[in-house]
Parts: structure tokens; C-alpha cells; sequence
């Protein structure tokens, strides 16, 4: 575990990037600050396998010695935590542009106009 | 009968991937989704009928040995959770049917409310943490995609705190899930329940449980973490708020009785001290907010915020006794807080606002539904003889019994409070005098709207009635949550079968 230093100080710099452009006003800054924030979590997913050093990939053979393959089962968790980051990003990026068209703005700062209506009355929904 | 625990997550995914293939909205549509949510209610009260009498049941996926696979647990409190969501989603539905004509209806809004329900009950069920974080995701994303389905181009922008907390929420899960992993080298919920206690005192036990309590306190909308909920909530049509007010946070307090009753050892008593104060920060918060705002479903959203704090705040006091009072305080208040919403979305439908200033009149053109109002508003205040008072009750008595004097004083005033904005809605919609010239639309489909809602308040009356037999079961959930020696023997307990199973 020791020797994964260089790991924790690269998630240190991408979770703080990621939080850095997420509390951005531009709806794009956002959007990448929530991609990488992401792969953030999946690299730390990924060190829970363990030092990679010296150790193959997990295979089923019966010569393949345990102490000498990383844990696979990280990886299992990772794939499904990347798919799921996807679709979420999928989802992030048409709300953010939606917003954009109904707003006509790309900032944060521009959804708080003053004086107008906040559309929680009946008839304004369809 | 083994196999029974995955019925309650199977059907309604069934149904969902079904109901896509049949895209257009039509009577024979509305129906069968009826009936797959009556299905799920049937499943789930005799599952809480059976796991009550017997113990929990416990199903291996895949037929994998107990560290090594997916596991369902079906306990009380589970099966408790499974009736609840199956009860506020059946009447959810109808609630939409009375209120849409099919033709308006979204044609993704059944099946994407059937996968919603199929998370929340894989949620209740899980027996492991990444299926937790995968359950959370499957309902997070049916949500998102719930709440902007039919959003007016004016109100989109209130989605946004929504997602991006959540997204943050979702990140930190995986975070823990894998710090879990990596501290205790499985993610199975009875492992770690083992592992953990072997563990106490050991500092990276208590930052993963900070962790946990981070997460789901986004989940449940605990204060400082609350804000995104009075946001969006009241941007939903009627049906979808009235399920999301009800399920979405109660499932964030439901995990966290689970993560810090079960899997989580009792000793992290400093943990529990900061769950019961930020509770009572949310209680008092929350109702205050309800106070300053001047829409039904604006205060209706401030209220559940105050509300999930008199539940946390009863996990916080962390005894058996407290977790009955916060298991029975849930069965309480998503029957409630559904129907109030319902009551809600009438009185929009009747004024073309919920604005309360401007309208009223609604007790002489529509008492019946002005009742239904008064009986829900009285229950969630927590008057006697109604549900409320029983939670409210059992919260306080535990609370004196252990000293905690200035929590209970808060939650004292957070309740009246919550009374003085309950009237304020009765005033301003119901009492007042509705101004010249403005009509009211009572229409068929209100007063066919007022009828399904009543459905929850006939079940909220019930709970208040009959607090004997609900105090039991919660009694019965919330000991059998607490006994983690219990938890653990009856999951290890299928290795035997699968073992014989293998030999045959």
C-alpha cells in the first residue's frame, strides 16, 4: 500500500481540479469538473487492487499463482462505476445544454435574474 | 420461495423494460402497471408477514458463497420499507391517472416510475455495498430523468442543484465503497458488520463512518445538506412529487439505520452524538424555512427536511427504543407527506396556483377535500390521537429517558412551528374567502383526485388508530436491526444450503 503514494497525490489533483471547476459559474467548467471528479472516484476504486508492482492480471489458470495476480475484483467494480459515470455524464450534459436553450445562458449567474417567474404555477407546465 | 427476496426488484424492472415495448399511453397500459404495483403491495405485506414469523430470508445471487457474492436480505425492516414504497406508488399512479387524461401522458413516465420503484426496493434489499451504490444509482437516474420529463422551459434550471449534489453524493458513495473494500477486504454488509467490530478504535473505522454519514445525509437531506430539495421538489408534476416526497429521502434514512445499526459497530458513540445534533440543526432549520414561504409545496418541502431531522434524530439516540420510534416515525410520515403533497397538487389544480395569498375559499366549495387536508396536517403536527403524535411520542420519551434535554426542547418547537405553517396553509387555502371574479375549477377529475388521496389518509388514520400493532412491528424491525450477531448467522446461514446443494 505504501507505494501508492503517486496515486493518492494523482486523486488529491484531480478531486481538487474537479471540485475547482464544478463550483465554477460556466455550465461547461461544470460539466468537466463533474467528468473528472468521476474518474477521480474510479482511480480510487482501482487502487484498492492494490501495489500493482511486479503483479500480473488475474487470470484463471492453474499455474497462476495468487500472491503474484492483483485483486481482480476492483476492476469488476470499476467497470461498472465508469458505465455508470457515462451515463450520468450523458445526462448532465443534455440538462446543462436544455437549460442553456430555455435560459439563454451558459452561467449560473444568469438563471437569477430578479422579477421573474419562478413557473411553479399550473398552466405554465405544458 | 428461496428466490422470494428478488421478486420485488425483478417485477417492476420486468415491467418497466415491458412497458417500453408498448410506448403508447392507453387504458390497458395504465392498468397492468396498477397492477403490478398492487402485485408488489400484495409481495410485500406477506413478505413482512413471513420474515416477521421467521426471520429474515436471504437470497444468493448467482449461487455464490456468502463473501464472495451478491446477497438479498429480506428483514422486517426491509419488508417494512418494500410495503411503504409499494403502498405510496400504487396510489401515486392512480392519483396521475385521475389527474392526466391518457392521451397527455408522458409516454416514459410509467416505465421510468417502475424502474425508479425497482431501485428503491434493490436499495431496501441489498446486502452489500456496491449493489447499494449501483441500487442508488438505477433510482438517482430514473429520478433525474423523472424530474425534467415534463418540465416547463421556465423551471429547468431548479433540476440542476438536484443532479450535481447527487452526482457529488454518488461519487463519495463509490469513494467509501472503496475505502470499505480496501479497510476490510469485502463489501458484503454482514463481513464488514464482523470485520468492523474487530476494528473499534481504529481511526480509519470512524472516517469511513463520517464518510457514510456524509453521503447519506446528502441523500436524506439533513441540514447543511438539505437545500437542493426545497428547490426541486415543488418543480414536479403532482404524482412524481408526491412519490419523491414520500420514498427518495426516507431511503437515505433508512441506510443510514441500516449502515450504522447493523453494518457499522455500536461503539462509534461520538458519531452518533454528531447524527442526533445535526438532526436537531435540520428539524429547526427546515421548519423555519417552512414558515417564511408562501407555497403549498414550497412548505410541504420544507417540512420533510424538518421531519427526516425528528427521524435521524431518533437513529442518533441510538437504542433499540429510538430506532422503533424513528421505524414507526417513517411508517408515519411517507403515508403523510404523500398524501399532503396530493392535497397539494388539488388544491394547484382547483386555483391554477398554490400561491396562498392570493386565493382561498376552498372550504366552502370543497370540504371534502378541506378535510382531508385537516386530518393530514393535524397528523404530521403530531396532535393526538393521529400517527404523528405516536412518533413524536415515542421520539420524545426516548430522548428524556436519556437526558438529552436541549434536543427534545428543539424538537418541541420545530413542532409547533410545523402547526403554526400547517395553519398558515389552511388559512390562506381553505379558510380564507376566495377573491371576486376568480373561478374556481372544481372539476370531476379534483374531486376523483380527492378520493385517491384519501386513500393515504384512511392509511394514515389506520396507523394512528391502530399504533398498537405498528409500534410492535417497528418494535420487532428496529431489535432485529440492532442485532447484528442475528443479521450476520442468519446470511452465513445459506452456505449450509448451498453447500448441500452442491453435493447433490
Amino acid at each position: 500500500m505504501t507505494a501508492q503514494l503517486d496515486t493518492a497525490i494523482l486523486v488529491a489533483v484531480m478531486a481538487g481540479g474537479a471540485i475547482y471547476l464544478c463550483l465554477s459559474r460556466r455550465f461547461l467548467r461544470v460539466l468537466l469538473g463533474f467528468l473528472l471528479l468521476s474518474n477521480a472516484g474510479n482511480l480510487v476504486v482501482l487502487a484498492m487492487s492494490g501495489d500493482p508492482t511486479g503483479k500480473r492480471s488475474a487470470t484463471i489458470h492453474p499455474d497462476s499463482d495468487p500472491a503474484w495476480s492483483v485483486d481482480p475484483l476492483p476492476q469488476a467494480l470499476i467497470l461498472t462505476a465508469i458505465v455508470i459515470g457515462f451515463s450520468v455524464a450523458a445526462y448532465l450534459t443534455v440538462l446543462l445544454y436544455r437549460i442553456y436553450v430555455d435560459e439563454g445562458s451558459a452561467t449560473t449567474t444568469g438563471l437569477e435574474r430578479p422579477g421573474r417567474s419562478d413557473g411553479l404555477d399550473e398552466g405554465l407546465t405544458r | 420461495m428461496s428466490a422470494l427476496p428478488g421478486v420485488p426488484v425483478v417485477l417492476p424492472l420486468a415491467a418497466a423494460l415491458l412497458a417500453l415495448f408498448f410506448p403508447r399511453p392507453s387504458l390497458m397500459r395504465r392498468v397492468s402497471a396498477s397492477l403490478v404495483f398492487l402485485a408488489l403491495l400484495g409481495i410485500s405485506v406477506w413478505l413482512l408477514g413471513h420474515v416477521k414469523a421467521t426471520g429474515p430470508l436471504v437470497l444468493s445471487l448467482g449461487g455464490w458463497m456468502v463473501p464472495y457474492g451478491i446477497v438479498l436480505v429480506a428483514d422486517t425492516l426491509a419488508a417494512i420499507m418494500l410495503c411503504l414504497s409499494s403502498i405510496t406508488a400504487l396510489v401515486c399512479t392512480l392519483y396521475g391517472f385521475a389527474e392526466t387524461p391518457a392521451r397527455n401522458e408522458h409516454p416514459l413516465r410509467l416505465p421510468l416510475l417502475l424502474l425508479l420503484v425497482a431501485g428503491i426496493h434493490l436499495t431496501f434489499l441489498t446486502g452489500d455495498l456496491f449493489t447499494l451504490f449501483i441500487a442508488f444509482e438505477i433510482f438517482l437516474i430514473s429520478s433525474y430523468a423523472l424530474l425534467t420529463l415534463q418540465m416547463a422551459a421556465s423551471r429547468s434550471r431548479r433540476a440542476l442543484p438536484y443532479v450535481t449534489i447527487n452526482l457529488f453524493g454518488s461519487t463519495l458513495l463509490l469513494c467509501s465503497c472503496a475505502f470499505a473494500y480496501g479497510l476490510f477486504g469485502t463489501l458484503n454488509f454482514s463481513e464488514i458488520a464482523v470485520q468492523s467490530s474487530a476494528m473499534v478504535g481504529d481511526i480509519r473505522l470512524d472516517v469511513l463512518g463520517l464518510m457514510f454519514l456524509l453521503v447519506f445525509a446528502i441523500k436524506a437531506g439533513l441540514f447543511p445538506l438539505y437545500y437542493w430539495l426545497p428547490n426541486s421538489y415543488p418543480a414536479l408534476p403532482t404524482p412524481i412529487a408526491a412519490f419523491f416526497a414520500g420514498m427518495l429521502t426516507k431511503v437515505g434514512v433508512y441506510v443510514l439505520i441500516r449502515m450504522f445499526g447493523t453494518v457499522l459497530p455500536p461503539e462509534l458513540v461520538w458519531l452518533h452524538t454528531l447524527i442526533a445534533w445535526v438532526a436537531g440543526l435540520t428539524m429547526v432549520i427546515g421548519v423555519l424555512g417552512a414558515v417564511a414561504q408562501s407555497r403549498i409545496r414550497s412548505i410541504l418541502s420544507y417540512h420533510i427536511v424538518s421531519q427526516v431531522g425528528y427521524m435521524v434524530l431518533a437513529v442518533g439516540f441510538f437504542s433499540p427504543a429510538a430506532f422503533a420510534a424513528a421505524i414507526f416515525y417513517i411508517i408515519h410520515h411517507i403515508i403523510v407527506k404523500a398524501a399532503l403533497f396530493l392535497v397539494g397538487g388539488v388544491v394547484l389544480r382547483i386555483h391554477g396556483t398554490d400561491e396562498l395569498d392570493t386565493r382561498g375559499g376552498l372550504w366552502a366549495a370543497a370540504p371534502g377535500l378541506s378535510i382531508v387536508f385537516l386530518l393530514q396536517a393535524f397528523s404530521l403536527a403530531g396532535i393526538p390521537p393521529f400517527s404523528g403524535f405516536w412518533g413524536k411520542f415515542m421520539i420524545v420519551k426516548e430522548g428524556l429517558s436519556q437526558g438529552q434535554w436541549a434536543l427534545v426542547t428543539l424538537s418541541l418547537v420545530a413542532s409547533v412551528l410545523t402547526l403554526v405553517s400547517m395553519l398558515k396553509i389552511w388559512l390562506g387555502a381553505f379558510w380564507s374567502k376566495q377573491p371576486e371574479g376568480v373561478p374556481l375549477r372544481l372539476t370531476p377529475s379534483s374531486r376523483r383526485m380527492t378520493a385517491v388521496a384519501s386513500v393515504l389518509v384512511a392509511a394514515s388514520l389506520g396507523i394512528g388508530l391502530g399504533a398498537n400493532y405498528f409500534i410492535s412491528i417497528a418494535e420487532h424491525a428496529a431489535q432485529e436491526t440492532l442485532d447484528r450477531t442475528s443479521y450476520v448467522n442468519s446470511v452465513r446461514a445459506i452456505n449450509g444450503g448451498l453447500e448441500r446443494g452442491m453435493q447433490q
